[in-house]
């Protein structure tokens, strides 16, 4: 559908430009501007109605993150189990990956089902029922449950991104290395891995965002030992005080990350990956 | 140089059986063509001796000793794919290398082998390419050399020269067959191509339908085939029903619509026999009408393929066209009577016995 | 010769007897080892994960199970839930925000799908920046919103000089604070699900309908709309669920009665302990959302016929 034919006057276009354009700014655009103006409030003066901009601007905030501990041990909590949910949602989801792409498997669409049923779940209730299994194992309050049941939520999108670059990768590939001596781990090694280089990029870069965002399970597993700068979030939002600056501040912080995954994102890969993570079907 | 061979490999696809009953020996050295048409189960074939597919019953033997549980990188065989299937992410000399590399081989001694490798296939430059800024053809080779390289008991090429154009693909199989020989390395070649086949083979083994037609010589195979499916493949085939009404020491006669005829006799034939004539269109010759003997006919049409004429011809005496095929330019016209000569050698196909297949 | 000796000689002495049934046999069960060995680490460790806290909710929802069950099968719990106006408003208060979100979100989706097909200066930037709340998650976006809209937010400020009170959104019963950061958040994919599966609808087809007299609004409701059903409903699907078990934001900016049924129910688990109303509370958002995906597929089943006779 290319063009709505019916609208041909250029006068009304460009009023129909500027609305959309301007309504888009003011929607999407601005909070973000609001926000940046937040972090950079002085905590001396606040920001205050009516004021449209804040009075007088510091770095106090930012340099907040370093000084106050529940600040700085956030943000490398949440760093910290980013990266161990990466490692471990691509290491445990890429044999189910290899075997959903390349392996006649006879219960396939239940597979299918079972790596997207985390997402059709209600978080709330995967998060209590989860919550309440790992206070009997004593890995409530743990980085590791944290990053258990962060895993869980992760899974489906790495699986995802993992089995569609995997079942690209031409059988003959495989064979000829198998012919030429390739043990399985040799195989997966020289041929698998560097030809869905570019899948796993992807999905690292999906696991880390969506861990650091992860909110829920994290806070039902985690609070109040293990916190996370999304717990945070929630904390000076009004869960347990009310913090605008500090939490214009975790918000970008937790934001800048995911900005710049779509901007490599884009660039990198190819579109048809990130289809396969994102979207449904 | 290894012996190769196959007894009573038996594959099945779901409902449909692929292979049945296939076996087979290739001597050391050799080069053996598994030559058939699309669907007749030769790539199976060799998908199993390579190992990447295991059969449902049957046994692989290589110098006499079972590896059908061997697994396929354990076989010490190489492959020649029909896509070239190299690696995309390595340079043609890592390519190459592959082999070597996972037998572990030293660098030093591996750089080494790869260079004469790749000196052997006439691309000795192309080390540090990849293999998207080749062409087809040299793709081909980078691939060949990479097979040879690892020095395999066993060469496995799956129509290989089938992604290359006419031209190309000549002269590649002039060359493959030349290194082979040299290298002396047991080979088994799969084509549908039987214009490769017989160009390139020590032996040729026709399969139709998940078995073994015939094997023998290109020429034995092609001037007498033993069945008719293989007369029918391996080139046009005029055949002529009879029936054996006399049996001599050196030659048989039989009763054909064309009337009597004689020939050569190679076999056992007993009076009575039904059998099939298959005579090749290049070795029926065209006289002209007055000749004094020969079967009188009529051309009834005339294909001019520039190194050869190919005719129809209507024999006066039966409803029977017949091939012909004449070298250089053509000398009759359409409508011309002619005076044809059968060739005392021919290949009998015994009707008794049904052939492999019900239908090609 | 070759320089390595690559072959494993097995000795078989018999192997020739082998028969097919054993071999195919072999070669099945050891393919089910593979299949297996592969599938465990991921979809098992889901099955795993999701089967033990689910069937620990299930059986604690009938009393059988859990901190301070009861011990034996019973209904208490869900007569509790059913009983007490707090959970029953609860839930009516987020199935109305989840229908509420879900057709709002329908409405402006497709009005802005169908403005971005015009060709107008600037329509790559605007379909650029209509996509930022895709990368924003829902706290974020919660807080984002505020900051533009609620009591303390840019646009009261812009207002007040002007002497214009702006309503406060937060915590208001209606829920209407949630709403607005919920549709912040889901319109965006809601016009990428519909730009594209409108996209997908063939020109031809829209051309065929003008020229059999279809002015612009009846193409748009008699081809457009139809067509795009199928994507319509996965967008819908997936707006609802999220609307209706969304935590973060009502937990932040949500009224305090009636309260969301995902904030109830970890209160009751976090807060009250009472683990077996919340395992009630959270059999019936399951219930709930099983319900609107069997509707779904079922909706989808029905257009996969009709779309067949079209195409």
């Amino acid at each position: 559908m290319n063009g709505l034919w019916f609208i041909r006057s250029p006068r009304l276009r460009w009023l129909i430009a500027a609305l959309v354009l301007s309504a888009t700014l003011v929607v999407f655009v601005f909070p973000m501007v609001v926000a940046v103006l937040w972090s950079l409030v002085d905590p001396a003066v606040g920001w205050f109605p009516p004021h449209i901009v804040p009075a007088s601007l510091s770095l106090a905030n930012w340099q907040a993150l370093f000084a106050v501990p529940e600040l700085s041990q956030a943000f490398v909590t949440s760093f910290i189990v980013a990266v161990l949910v990466t490692l471990l949602s691509l290491a445990l989801g890429f044999p189910t990956s290899y075997a959903l792409a390349r392996r006649d498997l006879k219960h396939r669409r239940l597979i299918e089902l079972l790596v997207l049923l985390p997402l059709t779940l209600p978080s709330v209730v995967l998060a209590t029922g989860l919550g309440s299994i790992f206070i009997r194992l004593g890995l409530a309050q743990t980085l590791l449950g944290v990053v258990l049941a962060q895993c869980i939520v992760v899974m489906p999108f790495t699986i995802r991104i993992l089995t569609a670059t995997l079942s690209g990768v031409p059988q003959d590939l495989i064979d000829a290395a198998r012919n030429l001596g390739a043990a399985p781990i040799s195989v997966a090694r020289c041929v698998l891995l560097p030809m869905v280089l570019p899948g796993l990029f992807a999905g690292a870069l999906l696991a880390f965002v969506g861990s650091l965002e992860e909110f829920l399970l994290s806070f039902v597993v985690g609070m109040p030992k293990i916190e996370t700068l999304p717990m945070l979030l929630w904390a000076y939002l009004g869960g347990r005080s009310s913090i605008q600056t500090y939490a214009a501040v975790v918000s970008l912080v937790l934001l800048i990350p995911t900005l710049a995954m779509l901007f490599v994102a884009e660039r990198v890969l190819k579109q048809e990956h990130l289809a396969a993570g994102f979207g449904k079907g | 140089m290894a012996k190769l061979e196959l007894r009573g490999i038996a594959k099945t696809y779901g409902d449909a059986p692929a292979l049945s009953g296939v076996s087979l020996a290739v001597e050391p050295g050799e080069f053996l063509t598994l030559l058939g048409g699309s669907g007749c189960g030769k790539s199976t074939t060799l998908r199993i001796v390579a190992g990447l597919t295991d059969p449902d019953a049957g046994e692989v033997l290589l110098d006499g000793r079972s590896i059908t549980d061997t697994p396929a990188h354990k076989r010490g065989m190489a492959m020649v794919f029909q896509s070239y299937a190299l690696f995309p992410h390595l340079t043609v000399a890592e390519n190459v290398a592959f082999g070597l590399e996972m037998r572990r081989l030293p660098v030093r001694d591996a750089k080494a082998k790869v260079a004469r490798a790749l000196d052997l296939v006439a691309l000795g430059e192309f080390g540090g390419r990849y293999p998207r800024q080749l062409s087809g053809g040299q793709q081909q080779r980078v691939a060949l050399a990479r097979a040879l390289v690892v020095e395999p008991h066993v060469l496995l090429l799956d129509e290989p020269l089938s992604n290359l154009d006419a031209q190309l693909r000549a002269r590649l199989r002039v060359e493959l067959r030349a290194l082979q020989q040299k290298l002396g390395v047991t080979t088994i070649y799969v084509t549908h191509d039987q214009a490769e086949a017989l160009a390139l083979s020590d032996r040729i083994a026709f399969m139709a339908a998940g078995r073994i037609v015939e094997t023998g010589a290109p020429e034995a195979i092609y001037r007498r085939p033993q069945d008719r499916a293989t007369a029918e493949f391996l080139g046009a085939a005029n055949l002529i029903e009879g029936l054996v009404i006399e049996v001599g020491a050196e030659g048989f006669a039989v009763h054909s619509p064309l009337g009597r005829l004689e020939f050569t006799r190679f076999e056992a034939l007993a009076v009575g026999e039904r059998v099939e004539i298959c005579l090749r269109p290049e070795d029926i010759l065209l006289m002209s009408a007055d000749a004094p003997d020969g079967l009188p006919g009529r051309v009834r049409h005339v294909a001019y393929q520039g190194a050869v004429t190919e005719y129809i011809v209507d024999p006066d005496n039966a409803e029977l066209p017949l091939q012909v095929q004449v070298s250089g330019p053509s000398a009759w016209r359409n409508g011309d009577p002619i005076r044809l000569k059968l060739p005392r050698i021919s290949a009998v196909l015994k009707l008794g016995a049904p052939p492999a297949i019900a239908a090609q | 010769m070759a320089s390595f000796d690559f072959i494993v000689a097995t000795p078989r002495p018999h192997a020739e007897e082998l028969d097919r049934g054993t071999r195919a046999r072999r070669q099945r069960r050891r393919k089910l080892l593979i299949d297996l060995a592969l599938l465990v680490p991921g979809a098992g460790f889901l099955l795993l994960a999701m089967i033990l806290p689910l069937g620990q909710l299930i059986l604690a929802s009938f009393g059988l199970f859990g901190l301070g069950a009861a011990g034996h099968f019973t209904l208490d719990n869900y007569i509790a839930v059913a009983g007490n106006v707090l959970f029953t408003s609860a839930f009516r208060f987020s199935l109305q925000i989840a229908v509420a979100t879900t057709l709002l979100s329908l409405v402006v989706a497709t009005a802005t799908a169908a403005v971005l097909q015009l060709d107008f200066p600037g329509r790559r930037l605007v379909g650029a920046l209509y996509k930022i709340p895709l990368v924003v998650p829902s706290l974020i976006a919660a807080f984002l919103v505020l900051t533009m809209v609620g009591p303390g937010g840019m646009v009261a400020r812009v207002l007040q000089p002007y002497g214009i009170r702006w309503p406060s959104l937060l915590h208001d019963p209606s829920g209407a604070g949630i709403i607005v950061v919920l549709l912040w958040h889901n319109v965006p994919i809601t016009i990428l699900i519909v730009s594209a599966v409108a996209a997908a609808i063939p020109r031809p087809v829209i051309d065929a309908a003008r020229t059999l007299g279809a002015g612009p609004v009846r193409v748009f409701t008699r081809v457009i709309v139809p067509l795009c059903s199928p994507g319509i409903s996965a967008a819908a699907l997936l707006v609802f669920i999220d609307a209706f078990g969304t935590y973060a934001i009502p937990s932040l900016i949500g009224p305090a009665f009636p309260r969301a049924l995902s904030v109830t129910m970890t209160s009751e688990f976090l807060l009250h302990a009472r683990w077996g109303t919340a395992s009630a509370l959270g059999v019936a958002m399951i219930l709930m959302t099983g319900m609107v995906l069997a509707l779904y597929h079922a909706l989808q089943a029905r257009s996969r016929l009709l779309s067949g006779a079209v195409a």
